[in-house]
């Protein structure tokens, strides 16, 4: 039996053409003196044929799609381990068979590429642009509420937001988008036409105090003031003597004064009716305010102030007449 | 192309060596659009640019089966390569130039007689067979893998055990073939 396994291998070895030397010759010499030996070698040859036509039909079979590919080789005894391309080609579309109606594993990744750019595009439509053409400058992140709020063109500064949209200078025009601070949070901004990547991060104005004046209010005696002298009746103590050019307490009125911090480092004020809001002044400064002849006067570090209710921002303006800073001095 | 993370080319060659036929296929497809624009290019028509893709990746397979196959360059230029020699071939039969077969063993040339055997009768012979010697005879003659390798392949315990079990299975089949044929017939 071993003999004839061997004598079987033998000519397979001749028949490939693996012999050379003395076993060719060997081999050669055992085929001429040995015609049943020849024919042996013949026969085996022309089944060998048959073995080889069958596999090319068979792999033949495989590239027009008529046979599925047999993936893992036969095994006598135990599973060949699969290799990582037989279970990423399981699928594969077959050229020129039925087999092409089998799922194939290309559409499935296209597929699945295309609802993630479907879901990409319309996040960036319905979550990102469109939001951003419909509403205001401002795109709060998460901690602000404010998002909700939309567009607020004129918002006035004794309502303070939570954010700020600073396109224009806001101090300058009423009719910019302010939206003043109630704490110190960070608030990041987007502008309306974003460059990729580009945000302004913006730390918000913060209200250090407020406070209630009660604030006295001066009047300058005009000569209409004066009741003319009766030279028959004797001086009264119990009326005032008025004398022009002076000035006399008329009332008392209130007014809520806001500390301010900017942070751009403004100087300046905002009055609007009774309400004021002073920057760049601290609660410690000690400011006072009197009103002469309807006109309020901030009195700091021994400097007086006119304020001018404009309802606008303003920078502080030293008042420099004498005559004035006398008769608030003296009042 | 088929996935994600295979058909290297070394993962190719690597599968074809193991006689994983799936490879083959993914061999032909990612080299069937440039064997057929080489021969639509080079007066051939639809029906030869698919018959010589088809021949190219047999040829194919069959080389990179051997032990001593090495690639030098990429696997679609060597696959292109064959397929214009395919092509080739087929053009000198076309315009009845006579073809020499170089690769022919030279020691067989001088005494070879005709086949005794129908080949295509033998080929129904072997699909005959069972799934394992069908497979170990084919590895063995057509795909020229070593017995080491088919007994990996196909868990024979070594290579030993593979040589015995190819006897068996080609005796197998040559007493089928003689069965049908009758001893007459064949001689």
């Amino acid at each position: 039996m071993k003999q004839d396994i061997e004598k079987n291998y033998l000519i397979d070895r001749f028949l490939k053409g693996e012999l050379s030397g003395n076993a060719l010759d060997e081999f050669k010499n055992r085929m001429k003196v040995n015609p049943e030996f020849a024919e042996e070698v013949w026969s085996q040859k022309a089944i060998i044929e048959g073995i080889k036509l069958a596999r090319r039909n068979q792999l033949l079979a495989v590239l027009k799609g008529d046979k599925l590919p047999s993936v893992v080789p036969v095994s006598i005894s135990s599973e060949p381990t699969p290799s990582p391309i037989e279970s990423s080609i399981e699928k594969t579309e077959l050229p020129f068979s039925a087999n092409k109606l089998k799922p194939k594993i290309n559409n499935w990744y296209f597929a699945a590429a295309a609802v993630l750019f479907t879901g990409l595009f319309l996040y960036f439509v319905f979550g990102y642009y469109l939001p951003r053409q419909n509403g205001s400058y401002s795109h709060i992140d998460s901690s602000s509420n404010d998002s909700k709020k939309g567009n607020q063109n004129n918002v006035n500064i004794d309502e303070p937001e939570d954010s700020i949209d600073l396109a224009y200078n806001p101090y300058k025009n009423d009719t910019a988008k302010l939206k003043l601070p109630k704490d110190d949070i960070a608030t990041e901004i987007k502008p309306k036409t974003p460059e990729p990547g580009d945000s302004i991060k913006i730390e918000k104005d913060r209200k250090k105090a407020e406070s209630l004046f009660s604030v006295s209010s001066l009047e300058l005696i005009k000569p209409e003031d004066v009741p003319p002298k009766d030279p028959n009746v004797s001086n009264d103590n119990t009326s005032p003597d008025l004398k022009v050019g002076e000035v006399r307490k008329v009332k008392s009125s209130t007014v809520k004064v806001e500390y301010w911090q900017s942070v751009v480092n403004f100087k300046g004020y905002k009055l609007n009716g009774s309400n004021l809001q002073l920057f760049d002044v601290s609660p410690e400064e000690g400011v006072s305010l009197k009103f002469l002849d309807k006109h309020l006067y901030m009195k700091k570090n021994g400097s007086y102030y006119k304020l001018n209710p404009s309802g606008s921002f303003e920078t502080y303006q030293k008042e420099s007449n004498p005559e004035i800073i006398k008769l608030l001095e003296t009042n | 192309m088929f996935g994600i993370g295979i058909n290297s080319d070394s993962e190719i060659i690597n599968e074809i060596k193991r006689g994983n036929e799936k490879a083959l296929l993914i061999l032909y497809k990612q080299n069937l659009a440039s064997i057929k624009k080489f021969v639509l290019n080079n007066s051939g028509n639809m029906d030869e640019a698919q018959d010589v893709t088809q021949e190219t990746m047999i040829a194919v397979w069959q080389n990179v089966a051997k032990t001593d196959f090495l690639l030098h360059v990429k696997l679609s230029t060597y696959v292109l390569s064959i397929a214009k020699n395919q092509w080739y071939k087929q053009l000198k039969k076309k315009t009845r130039f006579k073809v020499v077969d170089v690769s022919a063993t030279e020691n067989l040339k001088a005494e070879e007689p005709p086949l005794i055997y129908d080949a295509k009768i033998v080929s129904d012979y072997v699909n005959k067979l069972d799934e394992t010697c069908k497979r170990l005879l084919m590895y063995f003659y057509f795909d020229g893998l070593d017995m080491n390798t088919i007994a990996e392949q196909m868990g024979f315990a070594n290579s030993d055990t593979v040589k015995s079990k190819k006897y068996q299975c080609f005796k197998k089949l040559e007493s089928s073939v003689k069965e049908h044929f009758g001893k007459d017939d064949f001689i």
